[in-house]
């Protein structure tokens, strides 16, 4: 029987541990489909050389070798998170200037990392099945090797039901940790020998483990402080860490929400007032930068009084998908518009919009009491359009969602996805998304903006009309209409960086049409790279 | 069957690459269809290992029923069939349809048809076993071999170039190679060179119509919306 168990808690915990590394890394990269196949996949790597090389251990040694084993893998791999934090903070730190987190460098030096890691824990789990099975003499291989593989489904259910409700990862490592605990208290019953010596040894990875969840958030914050500060250090200024840890904390303080969908973090800058600069707050979902308080008035004006000057009408339907911290909504109030239907998927930012202080004052309440005409769903846009196939149209479309940082983003830049949007959409309509083509001043279009563009037209816009040097739009029209501003109907009252928005610098002819049938278009099935 | 190690090595390889490209091609399809990438990916993974430990159980009943090498044959053609077609019967069942009570039904068939491949994908090690009679070291980790090879090729080459439709259908006709080596103890006989010839054809065809098959899904997807 305990080597039943041993079987289990091994094989469980072992895929929790490669789990949450991925999800760890996950949230640095912002590439969820490599992170996970290049953690998994050295990790399986790791359990093959590891059975590979149980075959060469002498039979009479195969029992102390599994207490080895088992003892190194709660011992060593509730360490590995924390050291993958120490690998994103050493690589901010230490990155040439202008090398941030989202580089195609970044990618590589951070995945590497974890893939080295995910191996290593796969070594010491792969190497205990095969020495397990040539020692328990009681039970069928069969069902050892059945066990071996139910572990993984309950990690599986495991991890998914903890991240879904947003339980830290120090405390999942701990109770990951203290399972496998579990495995080697019932190992320690079949071992040979002092048995009171070998039960002291617990006290070591018990320790280990205390440690390591003791100090992983505090690394969490400095890392994810770090990477949004861009700070950068030499080896030196690392070795004495008390002065940049200081320095880090001076620049104001962050507060982290983790919520079903996303990690919300708000970083609040402290005025300062030597040189009269007010202290701003950034918001970022998964890390990524939405708006600050100094510039949130840009964005959303432009956005809602840009749509409404190309229309050249108030809509009579809105149909807003994402913008979940509430500020479109906000933005659509005055204008009494008759239906306005706002569709975001994630509850928890909803609720934190809600209560939030800063966001809630920027907001002014519309989550809290929705304007009148207003409805809020919460579901995922795909599929409530999907769900809605055309049935309900709307005059305007305003697609505030994540930009498409990796290949699991890419969905919402689809073909499908933009045809859905486009079935609901009334043929006078315009869909305004929040979408910066251009790469710089100089009109250069990057390779992912033109494959964007030639997505949009199959998908069956004929037109678009980008605008906004400082916080960029695409419309879309169903139809050919020759979409330009006329600036006279731009209302009074509307900040001043929001009229400087109010324009289109950029012209798309620089695109022939041999190099338009050659860029390639995003589906979701045949999902191209961003 | 007389087949050398290094011959069984492989086309453990070979098996065990299969079996978990399906079932990322299947989380993909389904993180597509419902949503929720990591989740998607992570229940995949999960109930892919769970069913392959049901299928090992299943295993130990089965062979004395039937023989090995006939189970095996028959386990690979299912997968063959199941895993080549997965994808458009899954896209096809997660249509949204006119009835939102019936989703959560049809998820459940798609998770059932997950775990059907990981389930039959779980016969293999223990016919593998049976094969290789010794070095049961080395055929895991061969079979963990396959899966690294899977997890890698599958984002880094099959779904930026292939897509997933094309991809799974390779896959399909790469287990029907490992199924033509199965049936014959002799691989030169002339029966079986026509029918590597016909599978390397297949995929040919399948490579020259990436776009197409694609295409097929998103229609299955988008259920006529132009």
């Amino acid at each position: 029987m305990s080597l039943l168990i041993v079987t289990f808690t091994s094989s469980f915990c072992s895929m929790c541990f490669s789990m949450i590394m991925a999800l760890v890394m996950t949230e640095f990269t912002g590439e969820e489909v490599y992170t996970q196949c290049l953690t998994v996949g050295p990790y399986l790597l790791g359990l093959g050389i590891g059975s590979a090389f149980a075959d060469n251990i002498k039979n009479s040694e195969r029992m102390k070798r599994l207490w080895h084993l088992e003892w190194a893998s709660v011992v060593a791999i509730p360490i590995f998170p924390v050291l993958q934090l120490l690998a994103v903070f050493l690589f901010i730190h230490l990155s040439p200037l202008g090398v941030n987190l989202d580089s195609r460098l970044a990618l590589q030096v951070l995945l590497s990392c974890t893939s080295v890691l995910a191996f290593f824990s796969g070594i010491l789990g792969g190497a205990q099945l095969p020495l397990i099975i040539s020692e328990d003499k009681k039970h069928s291989e069969e069902l050892l090797l059945a066990i071996n593989y139910i572990g993984p489904l309950f990690a599986g259910i495991f991890v998914v039901s903890l991240s879904g409700r947003a339980v830290p990862v120090a405390m999942q490592l701990f109770i990951v940790g203290m399972i496998q605990l579990a495995g080697i208290f019932a190992l320690v019953k079949t071992l040979p020998g002092k048995k009171v010596t070998t039960l002291g040894m617990i006290f070591i990875p018990l320790g280990v483990l205390i440690l390591a969840t003791h100090f992983y958030p505090t690394m969490e914050r400095y890392t994810v402080k770090a990477s949004y500060l861009r700070t950068k250090s030499t080896l030196s200024e690392l070795l004495n860490p008390a002065g940049l840890l200081k320095v880090i904390d001076g620049y104001g303080t962050l507060e982290r929400v983790r919520t079903t969908y996303q990690t919300i973090d708000l970083l609040i800058e402290p005025p300062d007032t030597s040189y009269g600069i007010p202290g701003n707050a950034t918001l970022y979902l998964n890390r990524k930068p939405q708006f600050d308080l100094l510039s949130a008035d840009v964005y959303h004006q432009t956005m809602v009084y840009g749509a409404f000057n190309l229309l050249k009408r108030t809509p009579k339907s809105v149909l807003i998908l994402g913008a979940g911290d509430g500020l479109l909504l906000n933005e659509l109030s005055p204008h009494k518009i008759p239906e306005v239907l706002m569709v975001e998927l994630d509850g928890g930012m909803i609720e934190w919009s809600r209560t939030n202080p800063s966001i809630a004052t920027l907001n002014r309440g519309s989550l809290d009491s929705l304007p009148p005409g207003s409805t809020l769903l919460i579901d995922d846009a795909i599929s409530f359009l999907r769900r809605n196939r055309g049935q309900k149209r709307f005059d305007l479309i305003l697609v505030d969602l994540p930009f498409p940082n990796g290949p699991d983003l890419a969905k919402l830049y689809s073909q499908e996805f933009y045809r859905l949007v486009r079935s609901a959409l009334s043929m006078e309509g315009l869909v305004v998304i929040d979408l910066p083509l251009y790469i710089n001043q100089d009109r250069e279009l990057s390779p992912e903006s033109k494959m964007i563009l030639k997505t949009m037209h199959a998908a069956g816009f004929p037109e678009h009309f980008s605008f906004g040097p400082l916080a960029a739009f695409v419309a879309l029209s169903p139809e050919k209409r020759n979409l330009a501003f006329d600036h006279k109907n731009f209302p009074d009252g509307l900040s001043l960086a929001s009229y400087t928005n109010f324009v289109s610098p950029f012209r798309d002819d620089e695109i022939t049409p041999e190099e338009w049938a050659k860029i390639p278009v995003n589906t979701m099935f045949w999902p191209k790279e961003f | 069957m007389n087949r050398s190690p290094l011959v069984l090595y492989g086309f453990t390889f070979l098996l065990a690459f299969c079996s978990l490209f399906y079932e990322l091609i299947y989380a993909q399809i389904l993180s597509v269809c419902i949503g929720g990438t990591k989740t998607q990916y992570l229940t995949i993974i999960a109930l892919f290992t769970f069913a392959l430990g049901m299928g090992t159980i299943a295993f130990g009943r089965t062979k004395l029923r039937y023989g090995i090498r006939p189970t095996f044959f028959l386990i690979e053609c299912l997968l063959t069939i199941l895993g080549g077609l997965g994808p458009f019967l899954i896209t096809w069942i997660l249509q949204p349809g006119n009835s939102p009570a019936l989703m959560p039904f049809k998820i459940y068939l798609s998770y059932f048809i997950v775990f059907t491949i990981g389930f039959l994908s779980g016969f293999e090690i223990p016919c593998l076993f049976s094969l290789a009679g010794e070095g049961k070291g080395k055929i895991l980790g061969m079979d963990y071999l396959g899966m690294l090879a899977a997890s890698i090729l599958f984002p880094l080459f099959f779904l930026p170039q292939l897509g997933t439709a094309p991809g799974a259908l390779v896959i399909a006709a790469c287990n029907g190679y490992a199924l033509i080596w199965l049936r014959s103890d002799k691989p030169n006989t002339a029966v079986t060179i026509f029918l590597f010839s016909v599978v390397t054809i297949l995929i040919a065809v399948i490579l020259g119509n990436i776009g197409e098959l694609n295409g097929v899904l998103s229609q299955l997807y988008l259920q006529g919306i132009p």
